[in-house]
C-alpha cells in the first residue's frame, strides 16, 4: 500500500472538549480509542451531508493508527465527495474530507449524546441504524 | 508478618475468659493461657445444646453488646441465667458479666468487661418471673501495664468500643469469630474487608496528607489578591470541592447503610435456614440468587458485544453510498481496462522526449498530438500511482459489504440470545417470589416474619445499591468537572507574570496529591495481591483435590473466584468442604498480610465436612496460622478421634462442656 503523507489527522481545536465529554458521558465511548471515535463523528458528518473548514487545527490521532479497512473508508468518501477516484492520488484531500465531515459530526453527536436520558443512548443508537438499515434495504432492493 | 512457631509469641493471646450469670454459664472461667508457645491451639467440646454457640455469643455480647448467632430457642430466653432467677427472692439483683482477657507480646493485659443488672420481680401466684434490665449494659476496660498500676477506663467517659473497634473491627469479626455453619456469607462479603484493612495499613495517613495539601493550596489561592475572572473560577472550583466532599460523605453513608442493610439480610437468611424443614427453600433461593447474578453479568457482556457490533455495521451503513459509488467508478475502470493500466507509462514518456510517435508521425511540442499524448500520460499516472490502493479499497469494502449484508442474521441472533437470558432470569424472578409467598404463609415458628424481615432488608439493599451506584456517578461529573475548572484557572493564572509564584505553589501542592493518590493505590493494590498469592497458597494445601483447581483470583472488589484447571470459574461449583478450604484461607490471608493481631475463635469449622475432606484439612490445620492462638468450639461428632490425632501437636488445652442435670448449667472441664 502507499505510504500516506501528512502522518496525523486533526480536529478543530474547539471540538477537542466535545470529544473528551462523550468519553467522560457516556459508557459507550468509554475507553474508545480517538481514532474510533473521530470515524464516527465523520460517518454521523456524512450521512447529515454536511461538512465544515477546521478553524484552528489540533491533532488527534496519529496516521499509522488506521487500519486497511479505515483508509476503504476514507477513500469512499473523499472519492464520493470529489467525484473521481483521482482524489486517492492526494492524501491531503481524502484526510480533509475525513476532517471536516468529523468537525461537523461530532457536533451532532455531542447533542445527541446528552440530550438522551443517561443509560439509553446505545438502545437509540441501535433504534437509528436499525431504522437507517431499513431504509438501506429498501434503496438496494432487499 | 513472617509467623515462626519457634521465635517467642509475637501476636495477641486470649489469657481467659470469664462468664457469670451469661445464659447457661453460671460462674465459668476458661484459661487460655499457655507456657509452650509451639501449642496454640485451645479445643472447647460440647454437645449439640451444651453451649459452644453461646460462647461464642458471650463474646460478642461482651465485645459488641449484641448476639448473632443466637439459637431460636435462646431468643426467647433472658440472657441472665435461668438457674440464678430460680433460686432468687422477690426484688433481687443479678448482674450478668463477661470479661475477655487479652494479653498483647509486651506483657500488657487487656480486659473488656461487660456487665448489665436486672432485678427479679416474683409473684406468690405462681406467673413465671419477671426480668427487668436496670439499665443498659456497660463496657469496661482495665489495662495492666507491667510494673504500673492498672487502668479502669469507663464509658461513657471513655470510648472503649473505638478500643474494641481497632482491635476487631465489628464490619469484619467473622473474620475472627469463624462460624461454620455460615460460610457462604464469607463469599458475598469479603468487600467487607477492604475498609478495615486500609485502615489497618494506616493508608488514612496519605489522606490526612492529601487533606493537608489541599487546604494549603485552598488558602494560598484565597489569600492572593485575583483578577475577577480568575476570582469568579476559583470561587467556583471551592463550591465544586465541597460539592465532591457531601457527594463523597454521602456515598460512605449510604455504602454503610448498605453493609448494615446486608449483615441484617443475611442475618434472617442465617435464620431461615435454621428451620429445618424450610432449609429447602432457603437453599433453593440462594441457588437462585447466584444464578440471577450469573445472567445478569452474562447479558452485561452480550450487550456490551452487541454494542461493538452495531458500531462495527455503522461504519459501513452510514456511508453506503459513498461505499457503493466507489464500488462502482472502480467497476467502471476495470470495464474499460483502465485498471490495471494496459499502456506503459515510461513508453509514452519516452515518445513525448523523443517528439516521435510509434507511427512515425512528428509529436511536437504545443501540438494537438503532443498535448493528447500528454493527457493520456496524466491519466496513466495517476491510476498507475493509486491503482493498489485502488485494488485494496476495492477488496476491503466489499468485505464490509458481506459484513453488512450479514447483519439481519447475526443481530437477530445476539437479540435471540439476549431475550432467552431475559426469560431465564424473569423465570428465576418469578420462582423466588413463590418461595417469599409461601414462606411468608407459614404460621409457626415465626417464619412469615423472617421473612418480612429478610425481604425488607433485601430491598433496602437494593436500592442502596441504587443510590451507591447514582452517587457514584455524579462524583465522578463533579471530579471531571472540577478538573476542567483548574486546568482554565491554571490557564488564566499563566497569562499574567504576577501570579508566577501562586502557580509554582499550586503545581507543587497538585504534584504532592497526584503522588499521594497514586502511592495509595500501589499499596491497596499489593495488598490485595499478596492476600491473593497467600489465600491461593493456603487453599490449594488445604483442599485434596489437587488437580482440579488451577488458581485463585480476587479482584479488585475483594470478590473471590476459583477456577479450575481448564479455565472456567469454579465458585459455584466447589463442594462444601472445598468451600470451607477457600473461606479459611481467605481469612487466615487477611490475618497474615494485613496484620491483624488478634487471635481467631472457630465455631464448628468442621461440622459441614465428614471423611476424607475433614482428616485433610484437620491434618492441614496445624500449619494454618501458625503461631496464632486458634480456639476451636467443635462437636463430639466433629472431634472424632482422627482429628484430635491430627490437632493433637498443637493443643494445650482441651475442655468439655458439660450440661448439668437440669440442664440449667453448663460447667467446662
Amino acid at each position: 500500500m502507499m505510504k500516506k503523507e501528512p502522518d496525523r489527522l486533526y480536529i478543530d481545536k474547539k471540538d477537542r472538549r466535545l470529544y473528551d465529554e462523550l468519553k467522560e458521558k457516556e459508557d459507550m465511548f468509554k475507553g474508545m480509542k480517538n481514532k474510533e471515535l473521530f470515524i464516527l463523528a465523520m460517518i454521523i458528518g456524512f450521512d447529515h451531508g454536511a461538512k465544515n473548514e477546521l478553524n484552528t487545527k489540533d491533532g488527534y490521532f496519529l496516521a499509522k493508527d488506521l487500519d486497511e479497512n479505515d483508509w476503504a473508508l476514507f477513500n469512499a468518501i473523499a472519492i464520493w465527495e470529489h467525484d473521481t477516484v483521482n482524489v486517492l492520488k492526494e492524501t491531503g484531500d481524502v484526510y480533509s474530507v475525513a476532517e471536516e465531515y468529523a468537525h461537523y459530526g461530532i457536533k451532532i453527536l455531542h447533542h445527541w449524546v446528552v440530550n438522551t436520558p443517561y443509560g439509553s443512548f446505545p438502545k437509540e443508537f441501535e433504534s437509528a441504524l436499525l431504522e437507517k438499515f431499513g431504509r438501506v434495504n429498501q434503496e438496494r432492493g432487499d | 508478618m513472617h509467623l515462626n512457631i519457634l521465635q517467642e509469641e509475637k501476636l495477641m493471646i486470649i489469657e481467659r475468659i470469664a462468664l457469670k450469670n451469661y445464659r447457661q454459664f453460671r460462674n465459668v472461667t476458661i484459661d487460655l493461657a499457655s507456657s509452650d508457645y509451639n501449642r496454640n491451639f485451645f479445643v472447647i467440646v460440647g454437645e449439640s445444646g451444651a453451649g459452644k454457640t453461646n460462647l461464642l455469643n458471650a463474646m460478642m455480647w461482651c465485645l459488641y453488646d449484641d448476639e448473632p448467632h443466637l439459637s431460636k430457642d435462646s431468643e426467647q430466653l433472658s440472657i441472665l441465667n435461668l438457674g440464678v432467677v430460680e433460686e432468687s427472692s422477690n426484688k433481687d439483683i443479678h448482674e450478668v458479666c463477661v470479661e475477655i482477657y487479652f494479653r498483647t507480646p509486651d506483657g500488657t493485659r487487656i480486659v473488656f468487661s461487660r456487665s448489665k443488672k436486672f432485678r427479679l420481680r416474683i409473684e406468690d401466684s405462681g406467673k413465671p418471673p419477671e426480668i427487668n434490665s436496670m439499665a443498659a449494659s456497660k463496657l469496661k476496660l482495665i489495662k495492666e501495664r507491667p510494673g504500673r498500676d492498672p487502668e479502669i477506663l469507663e464509658e461513657p467517659m471513655y470510648n472503649v468500643s473505638g478500643d474494641v473497634e481497632r482491635l476487631i473491627p465489628k464490619e469484619i469479626r467473622e473474620y475472627f469469630f469463624f462460624d461454620g455453619e455460615r460460610i457462604d456469607r464469607y463469599f458475598r462479603e469479603t468487600k467487607k474487608v477492604k475498609e478495615p484493612i486500609y485502615r489497618l495499613s494506616r493508608l488514612d495517613l496519605l489522606d490526612k496528607v492529601k487533606n493537608h495539601l489541599d487546604k494549603t493550596m485552598t488558602e494560598f489561592l484565597r489569600e492572593t489578591r485575583l483578577a475577577p475572572e480568575i476570582e469568579e473560577t476559583r470561587n467556583e472550583i471551592e463550591k465544586r470541592k465541597k460539592d465532591i466532599q457531601n457527594l463523597e460523605k454521602l456515598y460512605e453513608k449510604i455504602k454503610e447503610e448498605r453493609a448494615k442493610a446486608e449483615t441484617k439480610e443475611e442475618e434472617y437468611r442465617g435464620k431461615l435456614k435454621s428451620v429445618d424443614f424450610i432449609k429447602h427453600l432457603v437453599d433453593e433461593r440462594e441457588r437462585l440468587e447466584e444464578e440471577i447474578k450469573d445472567i445478569d453479568k452474562s447479558l452485561k457482556e452480550l450487550e456490551s458485544d452487541k454494542i461493538k457490533y452495531i458500531l462495527e455495521i455503522a461504519r459501513i451503513a452510514y456511508p453506503l453510498k459513498a461505499v457503493e459509488k466507489t464500488l462502482e467508478l472502480i467497476k467502471e475502470k476495470k470495464e474499460k481496462k483502465e485498471i490495471p493500466p494496459t499502456i506503459d507509462s515510461t513508453f509514452l514518456k519516452k515518445l513525448i522526449e523523443e517528439e516521435e510517435c510509434i507511427c512515425g508521425r512528428d509529436l511536437l511540442k504545443g501540438t494537438d498530438e503532443q498535448k493528447n499524448i500528454e493527457k493520456i500520460l496524466d491519466e496513466i499516472s495517476i491510476i498507475s500511482e493509486i491503482h493498489e490502493e485502488l485494488m485494496y479499497t476495492e477488496f476491503e469494502l466489499n468485505r464490509l459489504k458481506k459484513d453488512l449484508d450479514a447483519f439481519n442474521k447475526r443481530h437477530g441472533h445476539i437479540n435471540q440470545k439476549i431475550i432467552e437470558m431475559e426469560s431465564k432470569r424473569d423465570k428465576n424472578s418469578r420462582r423466588l417470589k413463590d418461595i417469599s409467598d409461601k414462606l411468608n404463609q407459614y404460621e409457626i415458628e415465626d417464619i412469615a416474619e423472617m421473612e418480612k424481615e429478610f425481604m425488607k432488608y433485601k430491598k433496602i439493599k437494593e436500592d442502596l445499591i441504587g443510590r451507591e451506584r447514582m452517587t457514584s456517578i455524579n462524583l465522578i461529573k463533579n471530579k471531571n468537572e472540577l478538573e476542567s475548572l483548574n486546568k482554565r484557572l491554571d490557564e488564566e493564572l499563566r497569562k499574567q507574570k504576577r501570579y508566577q509564584q501562586l502557580m509554582i505553589i499550586k503545581s507543587f501542592c497538585e504534584k504532592g496529591l497526584e503522588i499521594c493518590n497514586k502511592t495509595k493505590e500501589e499499596i491497596m493494590i499489593d495488598i490485595k495481591n499478596d492476600i491473593e498469592a497467600k489465600t491461593k497458597e493456603q487453599f490449594l494445601k488445604l483442599i485434596w483435590r489437587k488437580e482440579t483447581y488451577g488458581d485463585v483470583n480476587i479482584d479488585d472488589d475483594y470478590d473471590i473466584h476459583v477456577f479450575h484447571k481448564m479455565g472456567y470459574d469454579s465458585l459455584g461449583s466447589v463442594s462444601a468442604g472445598e468451600r470451607e478450604a477457600l473461606a479459611l484461607s481467605f481469612m487466615g490471608a487477611v490475618h497474615i498480610v494485613s496484620g491483624f493481631d488478634a487471635p481467631i475463635v472457630m465455631d464448628t469449622p468442621l461440622a459441614r465436612i465428614s471423611g476424607t475432606p475433614r482428616g485433610y484439612i484437620a491434618e492441614n490445620l496445624p500449619h494454618y496460622l501458625e503461631g496464632k492462638q486458634i480456639i476451636f468450639l467443635l462437636t463430639d461428632q466433629e472431634y472424632t478421634s482422627d482429628v484430635k490425632d491430627r490437632l493433637a501437636k498443637r493443643v494445650a488445652k482441651e475442655y468439655t462442656l458439660q450440661l448439668s442435670v437440669h440442664e440449667k448449667e453448663v460447667r467446662v472441664i
